[in-house]
């Protein structure tokens, strides 16, 4: 994995590095990568244009099991966006995204952050709205913009669920709803959890940048 | 007004994102007689960073080289945040050799820095290189067996097949 990922690299750039910074390098064993070092990696990616890398470290952070958030999907689908073209591409990760940005997963966990959902009702609504006058007028892309569609409504509908676990009262109407159990937050979330998910950066400003960008290329 | 009172305050001022505020607050300090440690400085750093004052930083941290108090892991990390807030990639780099020379050795939020620090110019050869090192400080820890994490069960990506990993 670290060879393929080495592959990228001039031969000119391995040797200034391995000289200026890598081979003194001396972290405490355990050091190892977290979200904000795959946002900041997006980051880099997005403005050199280099999304399929992006993509790639997006597999290899999901295989080594570190939390996404939405900090790093929004760096992730800047870099898709800002690649241009392949919006194909960026529809499936969007669907990902919002499957994965569900309710409270994990928690105390050292590589596994709390991730939440940020996006309330309405602007989940006018997701789909945009959405759906786009699959309108461009035939070419309704089938990707109907699966979207349907991922915002999930995505709104487990909000919800995530809203109503958090009052006790609720909770209970919840957890009878067993119907999709699986798709349930292993633990429903406490008040503060959802608190600090609502502060968390919205991945709305996103979501409908990217929308613009698939549904309105002369915009 | 100890110094715990004055690097509360400079932190409160960090987090308002109002740096002059926050060096106002250290010269007061100062003129008290109050010797600031090294966490004062990180939090002056942490206010110069939060408010894109790199070349401040770097002034903030010559001053404390002045005065004698020995930088520790936190406030090179806070140097090399601020410098990179700041796009400042060249200073990044000098202040990460400054502190591989005094034996400080780096944790993750060092390697986000210096990430972070590559996005102005664009370096991504140079965000890989420092990504591949911290990977392979990371593999060390995992032969001894790192706690299981919670899987994020998710559809199979498909188009993901596509690039290598």
């Amino acid at each position: 994995m670290l060879g393929t990922l080495y592959d990228h690299i001039s031969e000119e750039t391995r040797g200034i590095t391995r000289g200026i910074e890598c081979n003194r390098t001396q972290a405490a064993p355990g050091v190892s990568p977290n979200a904000i070092t795959y946002t900041a990696l997006f980051a880099v990616l997005e403005r050199c244009g280099r999304w399929p890398l992006a993509m790639s470290l997006y597999c290899e952070m999901r295989r080594d099991h570190v939390g996404v958030d939405s900090r790093a999907y929004r760096a992730l689908l800047r870099a898709c966006e800002r690649g241009g073209g392949e919006w194909h591409e960026a529809v499936e990760l969007l669907r990902h995204m919002t499957h994965t940005l569900r309710g409270v997963g994990g928690g105390g966990g050292d590589g596994e952050m709390e991730v939440g959902l940020e996006v309330g009702f309405g602007e989940v609504r006018e997701v789909q709205e945009e959405a759906e006058e786009a699959v309108q007028w461009r035939g070419e892309a309704a089938a990707e913009a109907e699966a979207a569609i349907a991922a915002a409504a999930e995505w709104g509908r487990r909000r919800a669920q995530a809203a109503a676990a958090s009052t006790p009262s609720m909770m209970r109407a919840a957890s009878t709803d067993g119907a999709d159990d699986s798709l349930h937050p292993s633990a429903p979330p406490s008040a503060a959890a959802a608190a600090a998910a609502a502060a968390e950066v919205s991945v709305e400003y996103a979501v409908r940048h990217f929308y613009r960008r698939v549904f309105e290329p002369g915009a | 007004m100890d110094v715990v009172t004055f690097t509360t305050l400079i932190a409160a001022c960090a987090r308002g994102r109002r740096w002059q505020l926050a060096v106002s607050f250290f010269g007061e300090m100062r003129a008290h007689g109050v010797a600031p440690n090294p966490r004062t400085f990180a939090v002056l750093l942490s206010a110069c960073e939060r408010s894109g004052q790199g070349q401040q930083a770097l002034e903030v941290f010559a001053e404390m080289q002045g005065l004698g108090v020995a930088p520790n892991l936190r406030t090179y990390n806070a140097l090399l945040h601020a410098c990179a807030a700041s796009g400042m990639r060249r200073e990044a780099s000098a202040a990460f050799a400054a502190m591989q020379a005094e034996g400080i050795a780096p944790d993750v939020r060092t390697y986000n820095a210096l990430l972070r620090a590559c996005r102005s110019r664009g370096e991504w050869e140079a965000a890989l290189a420092l990504f591949s090192q911290l990977k392979v400080c990371s593999s060390r820890l995992s032969l001894s067996g790192s706690s299981p994490a919670i899987h994020v069960s998710c559809p199979p990506l498909a188009c993901l097949a596509r690039y290598p990993v």
